[in-house]
Protein backbone atom coordinates (compact mmCIF):
# COMPACT_ATOMS: atom_id res chain seq x y z
CA UNK A 1 0.00 0.00 0.00
CA UNK A 2 1.38 3.47 -0.99
CA UNK A 3 1.09 7.06 0.83
CA UNK A 4 -1.77 7.42 -2.12
CA UNK A 5 -3.84 4.36 -1.54
CA UNK A 6 -3.42 5.18 2.42
CA UNK A 7 -4.41 8.67 2.25
CA UNK A 8 -7.44 7.23 0.43
CA UNK A 9 -8.47 4.51 2.81
CA UNK A 10 -8.17 7.38 5.50
CA UNK A 11 -10.29 9.83 4.09
CA UNK A 12 -13.31 7.22 3.74
CA UNK A 13 -12.76 5.94 7.32
CA UNK A 14 -12.69 9.24 9.00
CA UNK A 15 -15.23 11.12 6.76
CA UNK A 16 -12.48 13.96 6.24
CA UNK A 17 -10.94 15.71 2.74
CA UNK A 18 -7.71 14.46 1.48
CA UNK A 19 -5.99 17.98 2.90
CA UNK A 20 -7.19 17.20 6.43
CA UNK A 21 -5.70 13.10 6.59
CA UNK A 22 -2.68 15.04 4.37
CA UNK A 23 -1.84 17.39 7.12
CA UNK A 24 -2.27 15.23 10.08
CA UNK A 25 0.28 12.63 8.81
CA UNK A 26 2.43 15.13 8.21
CA UNK A 27 2.12 16.58 11.68
CA UNK A 28 2.97 12.84 12.80
CA UNK A 29 5.61 12.59 10.47
CA UNK A 30 7.15 16.08 12.96
CA UNK A 31 6.54 15.04 16.03
CA UNK A 32 7.99 11.57 15.22
CA UNK A 33 10.94 13.39 13.99
CA UNK A 34 10.95 16.01 17.33
CA UNK A 35 10.64 13.65 19.69
CA UNK A 36 12.92 10.57 18.04
CA UNK A 37 15.61 13.56 17.49
CA UNK A 38 15.74 14.20 20.98
CA UNK A 39 15.42 10.43 21.74
CA UNK A 40 12.68 9.73 22.99
CA UNK A 41 10.30 6.90 22.13
CA UNK A 42 6.74 7.06 20.88
CA UNK A 43 4.89 3.37 21.74
CA UNK A 44 1.98 2.91 19.94
CA UNK A 45 0.16 0.09 21.55
CA UNK A 46 -0.79 -2.79 19.46
CA UNK A 47 1.55 -2.09 16.74
CA UNK A 48 5.25 -1.01 17.99
CA UNK A 49 7.83 1.43 19.09
CA UNK A 50 9.16 4.02 16.91
CA UNK A 51 12.74 4.66 18.83
CA UNK A 52 15.13 7.80 18.62
CA UNK A 53 18.85 6.10 19.32
CA UNK A 54 22.19 7.72 19.01
CA UNK A 55 25.27 5.78 18.08
CA UNK A 56 28.83 7.45 19.48
CA UNK A 57 31.49 8.43 17.36
CA UNK A 58 33.49 4.83 16.65
CA UNK A 59 36.45 3.73 14.32
CA UNK A 60 35.84 1.51 12.13
CA UNK A 61 38.71 -0.95 10.21
CA UNK A 62 38.15 -1.60 6.49
CA UNK A 63 39.60 -5.50 6.61
CA UNK A 64 40.88 -4.90 2.73
CA UNK A 65 42.70 -1.51 2.73
CA UNK A 66 43.38 -1.82 6.07
CA UNK A 67 42.43 1.59 6.20
CA UNK A 68 41.09 3.08 9.51
CA UNK A 69 38.33 5.76 9.30
CA UNK A 70 36.31 7.63 12.28
CA UNK A 71 32.31 7.61 11.40
CA UNK A 72 30.66 10.54 13.06
CA UNK A 73 27.32 10.02 15.77
CA UNK A 74 24.72 9.61 14.55
CA UNK A 75 20.91 9.52 15.42
CA UNK A 76 19.20 6.11 14.42
CA UNK A 77 15.50 6.21 14.07
CA UNK A 78 14.27 2.90 14.53
CA UNK A 79 11.04 0.75 14.75
CA UNK A 80 10.19 -2.15 16.81
CA UNK A 81 7.04 -4.05 16.07
CA UNK A 82 4.65 -4.85 19.32
CA UNK A 83 4.11 -8.66 20.06
CA UNK A 84 0.61 -8.29 19.37
CA UNK A 85 1.82 -7.35 15.96
CA UNK A 86 3.93 -10.58 15.82
CA UNK A 87 1.30 -12.38 16.85
CA UNK A 88 -0.77 -11.16 14.15
CA UNK A 89 1.32 -11.71 11.42
CA UNK A 90 2.27 -15.39 13.00
CA UNK A 91 -1.26 -16.17 12.69
CA UNK A 92 -1.88 -14.94 9.73
CA UNK A 93 1.10 -16.88 7.87
CA UNK A 94 -0.29 -19.86 9.46
CA UNK A 95 -3.45 -19.95 8.14
CA UNK B 1 15.68 12.66 26.45
CA UNK B 2 15.16 8.79 26.45
CA UNK B 3 11.13 9.34 27.72
CA UNK B 4 8.54 6.95 26.13
CA UNK B 5 5.56 8.44 24.79
CA UNK B 6 2.06 6.90 25.06
CA UNK B 7 -0.32 7.36 22.61
CA UNK B 8 -2.71 9.87 24.37
CA UNK B 9 0.74 11.84 24.67
CA UNK B 10 1.22 11.60 20.89
CA UNK B 11 -2.41 12.18 19.92
CA UNK B 12 -2.14 15.82 21.77
CA UNK B 13 1.12 16.42 20.11
CA UNK B 14 -0.54 16.02 16.91
CA UNK B 15 -3.59 17.67 17.16
CA UNK B 16 -1.48 20.81 18.32
CA UNK B 17 0.75 20.62 15.45
CA UNK B 18 -2.15 20.09 12.72
CA UNK B 19 -4.31 22.39 15.08
CA UNK B 20 -7.31 20.11 14.87
CA UNK B 21 -9.26 18.39 18.33
CA UNK B 22 -7.70 15.81 20.34
CA UNK B 23 -10.93 13.31 19.48
CA UNK B 24 -10.11 13.89 15.54
CA UNK B 25 -6.03 13.18 15.97
CA UNK B 26 -6.72 10.22 17.98
CA UNK B 27 -9.48 8.74 15.57
CA UNK B 28 -6.90 9.46 13.16
CA UNK B 29 -4.16 7.91 14.48
CA UNK B 30 -6.41 4.71 15.62
CA UNK B 31 -7.30 4.63 12.35
CA UNK B 32 -3.89 4.79 10.64
CA UNK B 33 -2.21 2.01 12.82
CA UNK B 34 -5.09 -0.49 12.30
CA UNK B 35 -4.84 0.22 8.84
CA UNK B 36 -1.09 -0.02 8.88
CA UNK B 37 -0.85 -3.00 10.81
CA UNK B 38 -3.62 -4.84 8.79
CA UNK B 39 -1.67 -4.52 5.90
CA UNK B 40 1.54 -5.94 7.53
CA UNK B 41 -0.10 -9.18 9.22
CA UNK B 42 -1.45 -9.67 5.46
CA UNK B 43 2.13 -9.57 4.49
CA UNK B 44 2.18 -6.26 2.48
CA UNK B 45 4.22 -3.40 2.84
CA UNK B 46 3.05 0.26 3.98
CA UNK B 47 4.34 3.32 2.77
CA UNK B 48 4.13 6.51 4.48
CA UNK B 49 5.29 9.81 3.29
CA UNK B 50 7.48 11.66 5.02
CA UNK B 51 7.59 9.17 7.64
CA UNK B 52 9.00 5.67 6.45
CA UNK B 53 8.17 3.02 4.68
CA UNK B 54 7.28 -0.61 6.43
CA UNK B 55 8.46 -3.80 4.20
CA UNK B 56 8.57 -7.19 4.44
CA UNK B 57 11.90 -8.86 4.12
CA UNK B 58 12.73 -10.50 0.89
CA UNK B 59 13.19 -14.03 2.83
CA UNK B 60 10.83 -14.59 5.45
CA UNK B 61 13.06 -16.83 7.67
CA UNK B 62 11.43 -17.96 10.40
CA UNK B 63 7.49 -18.21 10.59
CA UNK B 64 7.78 -18.41 14.21
CA UNK B 65 9.18 -15.17 14.52
CA UNK B 66 8.24 -12.73 11.66
CA UNK B 67 9.83 -9.06 11.70
CA UNK B 68 9.61 -5.91 9.38
CA UNK B 69 11.59 -3.66 8.14
CA UNK B 70 11.17 0.29 8.91
CA UNK B 71 13.20 1.99 6.21
CA UNK B 72 12.59 5.87 7.89
CA UNK B 73 12.10 8.58 5.12
CA UNK B 74 15.53 10.47 4.02
CA UNK B 75 14.08 13.79 5.29
CA UNK B 76 13.30 12.58 8.89
CA UNK B 77 16.38 10.71 8.63
CA UNK B 78 18.65 13.65 8.01
CA UNK B 79 15.79 16.06 10.68
CA UNK B 80 16.90 13.40 13.30
CA UNK B 81 20.57 13.25 12.50
CA UNK B 82 20.57 17.82 12.46
CA UNK B 83 23.12 17.78 15.05
CA UNK B 84 25.74 15.79 13.41
CA UNK B 85 25.76 17.35 9.84
CA UNK B 86 28.53 19.15 10.01
CA UNK B 87 30.74 15.39 10.83
CA UNK B 88 32.02 13.37 7.93
CA UNK B 89 33.96 10.64 8.04
CA UNK B 90 37.21 11.10 8.59
CA UNK B 91 40.40 8.77 7.52
CA UNK B 92 42.47 8.42 10.48
CA UNK B 93 46.23 7.67 9.96
CA UNK B 94 48.83 5.94 11.73
CA UNK B 95 51.67 7.25 10.46
CA UNK B 96 50.79 10.65 11.81
CA UNK B 97 53.50 11.68 14.95
CA UNK B 98 52.16 14.18 17.80
CA UNK B 99 54.51 16.97 16.34
CA UNK B 100 53.15 16.57 12.82
CA UNK B 101 49.98 16.85 14.15
CA UNK B 102 50.61 19.75 16.52
CA UNK B 103 52.04 21.63 13.45
CA UNK B 104 48.89 20.70 11.38
CA UNK B 105 46.02 21.92 13.89
CA UNK B 106 48.67 25.30 14.48
CA UNK B 107 48.43 25.85 10.60
CA UNK B 108 44.56 25.54 10.85
CA UNK B 109 44.08 27.63 14.22
CA UNK B 110 45.81 30.52 12.65
CA UNK B 111 44.62 29.99 8.96
CA UNK B 112 41.02 29.17 9.51
CA UNK B 113 40.64 31.31 13.48
CA UNK B 114 39.41 28.23 14.75
CA UNK B 115 39.29 27.44 18.72
CA UNK B 116 41.80 24.32 18.92
CA UNK B 117 42.86 24.50 22.79
CA UNK B 118 45.97 21.85 22.29
CA UNK B 119 47.44 24.36 19.60
CA UNK B 120 47.82 27.78 21.85
CA UNK B 121 50.92 26.58 23.20
CA UNK B 122 52.66 26.04 19.65
CA UNK B 123 50.92 29.23 18.51
CA UNK B 124 52.41 30.98 21.00
CA UNK B 125 56.15 29.67 20.15
CA UNK B 126 54.89 30.99 16.14
CA UNK B 127 54.80 33.49 17.45
CA UNK B 128 57.71 33.76 19.47
CA UNK B 129 59.32 33.02 16.26
CA UNK B 130 58.33 35.35 14.23
CA UNK B 131 58.73 38.25 16.93
CA UNK B 132 62.43 38.17 16.86
CA UNK B 133 62.98 39.07 13.28
CA UNK B 134 60.61 42.03 13.57
CA UNK B 135 62.61 43.28 17.05
CA UNK B 136 66.01 42.83 14.82
CA UNK B 137 65.35 44.79 11.98
CA UNK B 138 65.37 48.13 13.17
CA UNK B 139 69.18 48.03 13.98
CA UNK B 140 69.63 47.05 10.43
CA UNK B 141 67.66 50.38 9.68
CA UNK B 142 68.90 52.72 12.61
CA UNK B 143 72.65 51.76 13.35
CA UNK B 144 74.15 52.67 10.14
CA UNK B 145 73.90 56.91 10.43
CA UNK B 146 75.56 56.49 14.01
CA UNK B 147 77.72 53.98 13.45
CA UNK B 148 81.39 55.33 13.99
CA UNK B 149 83.54 54.66 11.50
CA UNK B 150 86.30 57.61 11.86
CA UNK B 151 87.49 56.11 15.03
CA UNK B 152 88.26 53.26 12.99
CA UNK B 153 90.39 55.65 11.13
CA UNK B 154 92.03 56.85 14.08
CA UNK B 155 93.21 53.43 15.19
CA UNK B 156 96.44 52.56 14.13
CA UNK B 157 97.96 55.92 16.10
CA UNK B 158 96.33 54.26 18.90
CA UNK B 159 97.95 51.27 19.14
CA UNK B 160 101.09 52.86 18.00
CA UNK B 161 101.24 54.99 21.11
CA UNK B 162 98.82 53.45 23.88
CA UNK B 163 99.95 49.88 24.99
CA UNK B 164 96.37 49.35 26.20
CA UNK B 165 95.06 45.82 27.29
CA UNK B 166 91.98 45.78 25.49
CA UNK B 167 93.08 46.82 22.20
CA UNK B 168 94.14 43.88 21.08
CA UNK B 169 91.51 41.59 21.49
CA UNK B 170 88.81 43.54 19.98
CA UNK B 171 90.59 44.85 16.68
CA UNK B 172 90.65 41.25 15.20
CA UNK B 173 86.94 41.29 15.63
CA UNK B 174 86.50 44.51 14.49
CA UNK B 175 88.21 44.39 11.30
CA UNK B 176 86.02 41.78 9.56
CA UNK B 177 83.17 42.89 10.79
CA UNK B 178 83.81 46.18 9.36
CA UNK B 179 84.23 44.82 5.87
CA UNK B 180 81.06 42.59 6.18
CA UNK B 181 79.32 45.75 6.83
CA UNK B 182 81.14 48.44 4.73
CA UNK B 183 79.18 46.85 1.70
CA UNK B 184 76.21 48.80 3.20
CA UNK B 185 77.37 51.52 4.66
CA UNK B 186 77.30 54.96 3.18
CA UNK B 187 80.48 57.24 3.28
CA UNK B 188 77.87 59.51 4.51
CA UNK B 189 78.58 57.80 7.85
CA UNK B 190 82.01 58.81 8.12
CA UNK B 191 80.86 62.69 8.41
CA UNK B 192 78.35 61.88 10.99
CA UNK B 193 81.14 59.95 13.39
CA UNK B 194 83.63 63.04 12.80
CA UNK B 195 80.60 65.20 14.28
CA UNK B 196 80.33 62.66 16.90
CA UNK B 197 84.10 62.46 17.97
CA UNK B 198 85.65 65.74 17.35
CA UNK B 199 83.40 67.68 20.14
CA UNK B 200 84.72 64.65 22.16
CA UNK B 201 88.67 65.25 21.64
CA UNK B 202 87.80 69.27 22.41
CA UNK B 203 86.41 68.26 25.36
CA UNK B 204 88.78 65.90 26.45
CA UNK B 205 91.93 68.54 25.40
CA UNK B 206 89.99 71.28 27.07
CA UNK B 207 90.15 69.00 30.55
CA UNK B 208 93.89 68.12 29.85
CA UNK B 209 94.73 71.65 29.90
CA UNK B 210 92.76 72.67 32.86
CA UNK B 211 93.70 69.48 34.87
CA UNK B 212 95.13 65.99 33.73
CA UNK B 213 95.86 64.20 37.53
CA UNK B 214 92.23 63.54 38.14
CA UNK B 215 90.91 62.05 34.98
CA UNK B 216 92.74 58.79 34.69
CA UNK B 217 91.20 57.24 37.80
CA UNK B 218 87.74 57.81 35.98
CA UNK B 219 88.69 56.62 32.88
CA UNK B 220 90.16 53.69 33.82
CA UNK B 221 87.18 52.77 36.01
CA UNK B 222 84.42 53.47 33.02
CA UNK B 223 86.70 51.44 30.60
CA UNK B 224 85.81 48.03 32.19
CA UNK B 225 82.37 49.01 32.46
CA UNK B 226 81.72 49.96 28.95
CA UNK B 227 83.59 46.09 28.04
CA UNK B 228 80.98 44.71 30.19
CA UNK B 229 78.20 46.35 28.91
CA UNK B 230 79.15 45.30 25.59
CA UNK B 231 79.67 41.95 26.34
CA UNK B 232 75.72 41.35 27.33
CA UNK B 233 74.19 42.99 24.21
CA UNK B 234 76.20 40.87 22.03
CA UNK B 235 74.87 37.97 23.86
CA UNK B 236 71.61 39.50 23.56
CA UNK B 237 71.87 39.06 19.50
CA UNK B 238 72.80 35.30 19.85
CA UNK B 239 70.72 33.14 22.40
CA UNK B 240 67.77 33.28 19.86
CA UNK B 241 68.71 30.19 17.37
CA UNK B 242 66.06 30.97 14.74
CA UNK B 243 65.62 28.10 12.25
CA UNK B 244 65.00 30.83 9.42
CA UNK B 245 68.06 31.55 7.63
CA UNK B 246 66.95 35.37 7.25
CA UNK B 247 66.63 35.80 10.91
CA UNK B 248 69.80 34.05 11.67
CA UNK B 249 71.46 36.99 9.36
CA UNK B 250 70.09 39.55 11.13
CA UNK B 251 70.64 38.12 14.20
CA UNK B 252 74.37 37.32 12.94
CA UNK B 253 74.11 41.00 11.83
CA UNK B 254 72.84 42.96 14.97
CA UNK B 255 75.75 40.77 16.96
CA UNK B 256 78.47 41.86 14.92
CA UNK B 257 76.96 45.38 15.29
CA UNK B 258 76.99 44.89 18.81
CA UNK B 259 80.63 44.10 18.68
CA UNK B 260 81.54 46.66 16.44
CA UNK B 261 79.88 49.31 18.31
CA UNK B 262 81.44 47.99 21.69
CA UNK B 263 84.80 47.92 20.18
CA UNK B 264 84.35 51.54 18.99
CA UNK B 265 83.28 52.86 22.37
CA UNK B 266 86.76 51.25 23.97
CA UNK B 267 88.35 52.77 20.79
CA UNK B 268 86.81 56.29 21.94
CA UNK B 269 88.17 55.66 25.53
CA UNK B 270 91.37 54.81 24.48
CA UNK B 271 91.72 57.58 22.37
CA UNK B 272 90.43 59.81 24.96
CA UNK B 273 92.87 58.30 27.23
CA UNK B 274 95.55 58.64 24.90
CA UNK B 275 94.89 62.30 24.13
CA UNK B 276 94.63 62.54 28.16
CA UNK B 277 98.14 60.35 29.12
CA UNK B 278 100.33 61.23 26.34
CA UNK B 279 101.01 64.75 26.41
CA UNK B 280 100.28 64.58 29.94
CA UNK B 281 104.09 65.10 30.72
CA UNK B 282 104.49 68.34 28.44
CA UNK B 283 101.50 69.64 29.66
CA UNK B 284 102.16 69.45 33.17
CA UNK B 285 105.39 71.14 32.14
CA UNK B 286 103.79 73.44 30.24
CA UNK B 287 100.75 74.82 32.19
CA UNK B 288 100.58 76.55 35.93
CA UNK B 289 101.26 74.05 38.60
CA UNK B 290 99.21 75.90 41.09
CA UNK B 291 96.00 74.72 40.10
CA UNK B 292 93.38 74.44 42.65
CA UNK B 293 91.57 71.81 44.26
CA UNK B 294 88.04 73.29 43.15
CA UNK B 295 89.18 73.99 39.65
CA UNK B 296 90.30 69.82 39.56
CA UNK B 297 86.98 68.90 41.04
CA UNK B 298 85.24 71.08 38.31
CA UNK B 299 87.14 69.69 35.84
CA UNK B 300 86.66 66.31 36.86
CA UNK B 301 83.15 66.53 36.83
CA UNK B 302 83.39 67.97 33.30
CA UNK B 303 85.68 65.59 32.70
CA UNK B 304 82.42 62.75 33.76
CA UNK B 305 80.08 64.91 31.88
CA UNK B 306 82.31 64.26 28.78
CA UNK B 307 83.08 60.80 29.10
CA UNK B 308 79.03 60.30 29.57
CA UNK B 309 78.07 62.04 26.72
CA UNK B 310 80.22 59.53 24.43
CA UNK B 311 79.02 57.51 26.36
CA UNK B 312 75.73 58.54 25.17
CA UNK B 313 76.69 58.97 22.01
CA UNK B 314 77.58 54.98 21.54
CA UNK B 315 75.26 53.11 24.16
CA UNK B 316 71.69 54.08 22.87
CA UNK B 317 72.04 52.67 19.90
CA UNK B 318 71.33 49.23 20.52
CA UNK B 319 68.35 50.45 23.30
CA UNK B 320 67.16 53.00 20.48
CA UNK B 321 65.16 49.82 18.31
CA UNK B 322 63.23 49.10 21.71
CA UNK B 323 61.58 52.03 20.94
CA UNK B 324 61.16 52.26 17.56
CA UNK B 325 60.06 49.16 17.05
CA UNK B 326 58.20 48.90 13.65
CA UNK B 327 54.90 48.36 14.88
CA UNK B 328 53.50 45.10 14.00
CA UNK B 329 50.06 45.45 11.96
CA UNK B 330 46.73 43.03 11.38
CA UNK B 331 43.75 43.28 9.66
CA UNK B 332 40.62 42.10 11.15
CA UNK B 333 38.79 39.77 9.34
CA UNK B 334 35.06 38.44 9.90
CA UNK B 335 36.91 35.07 10.77
CA UNK B 336 39.56 36.38 12.64
CA UNK B 337 37.88 39.15 15.17
CA UNK B 338 40.30 41.16 17.60
CA UNK B 339 40.84 37.49 20.20
CA UNK B 340 41.55 35.83 17.42
CA UNK B 341 44.75 38.05 16.41
CA UNK B 342 45.20 38.22 20.37
CA UNK B 343 45.57 34.48 20.26
CA UNK B 344 48.02 34.29 17.76
CA UNK B 345 49.87 37.39 18.97
CA UNK B 346 50.09 36.42 22.50
CA UNK B 347 48.90 33.00 22.78
CA UNK B 348 45.52 33.89 24.65
CA UNK B 349 42.46 35.55 23.77
CA UNK B 350 41.76 37.93 26.24
CA UNK B 351 44.80 40.07 25.93
CA UNK B 352 42.53 41.45 22.91
CA UNK B 353 41.62 44.20 25.63
CA UNK B 354 45.43 45.62 25.01
CA UNK B 355 44.60 45.17 21.56
CA UNK B 356 41.61 47.49 21.77
CA UNK B 357 43.02 49.98 23.90
CA UNK B 358 46.06 50.75 21.63
CA UNK B 359 43.57 51.19 18.72
CA UNK B 360 40.62 52.98 21.05
CA UNK B 361 41.04 55.57 18.28
CA UNK B 362 39.94 53.67 15.30
CA UNK B 363 38.20 51.01 17.07
CA UNK B 364 33.90 52.65 18.08
CA UNK B 365 32.97 49.02 19.35
CA UNK B 366 34.92 46.40 20.54
CA UNK B 367 32.50 44.19 19.75
CA UNK B 368 31.75 45.56 16.16
CA UNK B 369 34.64 45.55 14.46
CA UNK B 370 34.53 46.43 10.97
CA UNK B 371 36.30 43.79 8.63
CA UNK B 372 39.41 45.30 7.25
CA UNK B 373 40.07 47.36 9.97
CA UNK B 374 43.78 47.54 10.32
CA UNK B 375 45.29 47.04 14.16
CA UNK B 376 48.32 47.56 15.66
CA UNK B 377 49.72 45.16 18.31
CA UNK B 378 51.22 46.57 20.75
CA UNK B 379 54.30 44.92 22.24
CA UNK B 380 53.50 43.37 25.59
CA UNK B 381 56.31 45.59 27.31
CA UNK B 382 53.96 48.36 26.43
CA UNK B 383 51.41 47.29 28.88
CA UNK B 384 53.58 45.77 31.78
CA UNK B 385 51.87 42.20 30.72
CA UNK B 386 53.53 38.70 30.43
CA UNK B 387 51.29 36.59 28.20
CA UNK B 388 52.61 33.74 29.75
CA UNK B 389 52.10 35.01 33.58
CA UNK B 390 48.01 33.43 34.30
CA UNK B 391 48.15 36.45 37.15
CA UNK B 392 48.29 38.53 33.67
CA UNK B 393 45.79 36.81 31.96
CA UNK B 394 43.13 37.35 34.75
CA UNK B 395 43.95 40.52 35.03
CA UNK B 396 43.04 40.92 31.36
CA UNK B 397 39.88 38.63 31.80
CA UNK B 398 39.19 41.33 34.72
CA UNK B 399 39.81 44.13 31.93
CA UNK B 400 37.54 42.30 29.17
CA UNK B 401 34.91 42.16 31.84
CA UNK B 402 35.13 45.76 32.27
CA UNK B 403 35.63 46.83 28.65
CA UNK B 404 32.03 44.73 28.10
CA UNK B 405 30.05 46.07 31.58
CA UNK B 406 31.06 49.36 29.87
CA UNK B 407 29.54 48.92 26.79
CA UNK B 408 26.35 47.86 27.83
Amino acid sequence: MDNKQLVTHLTQKLGRNRADVTKLLDALAHVVTERCGELDSIAVPGFGTFIGEKHNEQVTVDNVTGKRMLVPPRVELRFEMSRVLKNRMKNQSIN
Amino acid sequence: MNRKLTIIELSELVANKAQTTHRMSELFLKELFATVSQELAEGRGVEIKGLGSFVMPTAMTDEEDPTIEFAPAQSIQDAVNQPFAQFEPVELSDDLTEEELRVLTAVDGSAQGTEVEATQGVVGEVVGREEPPIMEEPPVIQEPPVMEKPPVMEEPPVIETSSMVEEPPVLPVMEPSKEAESEEEVPTDKSAGDEVTEPVVADADEAVTEAAEALPEETTETVPEETTEALPEEETGTPEPIAEDETRRVAKRSMLKGIVVGALGALLLTSLLWILFGPRGAVTGSTTPSADTLVAEKTTTAGKEASSSVFKANKPQPAEPKKDIPVIRDTVTAKRPLTVIARKHYGNEFFYVYIYEENKDRIKDVNNIAPGTEVIIPLASKYGFDPKDPECVKQAQLKSMELNRAKK
